[in-house]
């Protein structure tokens, strides 16, 4: 395996550049929301975690597409790799609002139809690692995978959706005519969102190296023992 | 008068972070490994 491309160092460079940005924003630029207190300013990394977590799985869903169509395994290492980064993120974003939930709902948890949804997504993305651990064939692997990767991409808009379609507790903060922020308060998000997006693609080009290592390892190996 | 929620917000922001730097150390630490492993699995092939 070659060493870090330098593009990435620059990705890598750039994200903690950005995460630090993000953080003075959030902490020395957004006001303090009045009725919730410091908590509020959970939101701009929750939501923008969560963020994260859809885009994987998005990702997961095209790569899938992509294997089926051309049959390469590139696209298998990076629908992998986009799932498990969209998992990591999605349980970040689900404790991160549970913490916030605990204050202002004086709940950890509630079966609201977001929280219930989202707790879906988030395990039918680890039946997706269940399912891959389960065959040994690579090639069938990576066709059932990525199948799955497709199908299970509908809980996402599902779980996007689900505080718009259903009666719920959980804010809404951007609809489709206005956000309910103050003008500082939205640049600060935008720019969470932003920060965090340039992580994804730092940490998704790490995962799919890893990836690619892992293969070139499992190669080798079998080399040896045939 | 505003409520005393900073820490939630502390315990929010360690949970995000701190999640985030444990996905990363879980990356290099994984990479560090694979490459030990195929670094003794080219050893043993020029061995035989």
């Amino acid at each position: 395996m070659k060493s870090t491309p330098t593009a990435l160092k620059v990705l890598d460079a750039l994200s903690v550049l950005l995460l630090v940005a993000a953080l003075g924003l959030v902490f020395g630029y957004a006001p303090t929301e009045r009725t919730m207190g410091l908590v509020q300013k959970v939101f701009y990394f929750h939501v923008s975690a969560n963020w994260v977590g859809m885009l994987g799985f998005l990702v997961a869903a095209v790569a899938g597409g992509l294997y089926l169509a051309k049959g390469s395994p590139k696209w298998d290492v990076v629908e992998v790799a986009a799932v498990e980064i969209g998992l990591a993120f999605s349980l970040i974003g689900i404790v991160s609002g549970s913490i916030w939930a605990r204050p202002i709902w004086n709940t950890w948890w509630t079966w609201d139809p977001r929280l219930v949804t989202v707790t879906v997504m988030e395990l039918i993305y680890i039946a997706y690692f269940m399912l891959r651990s389960g065959i040994e064939d690579p090639d069938r692997r990576a066709r059932y995978a990525a199948v799955y990767a497709i199908v299970g991409f509908l809980s996402v808009p599902l779980t996007f959706l689900s505080i718009r379609m259903y009666r719920s507790i959980h804010p809404v903060v951007i609809t489709s005519t206005k956000a309910e922020l103050s003008p500082r308060m939205f640049q600060t998000f935008m720019f969470s969102l932003f920060t965090f997006t340039v992580v994804f693609a730092a940490l998704l080009w790490h995962r799919v190296r890893l990836g690619q290592l892992t293969a070139q390892v499992e190669r080798l190996r079998l080399k040896l023992t045939d | 008068m505003v409520p005393q929620t900073g820490n939630y917000m502390i315990a929010g922001y360690v949970v995000i972070l701190g999640g985030m730097a444990l996905y990363v150390v879980s990356l290099v630490v994984r990479f560090r490994s694979r490459l030990r492993e195929l670094a003794a699995l080219e050893e043993e092939t020029a061995r035989e």
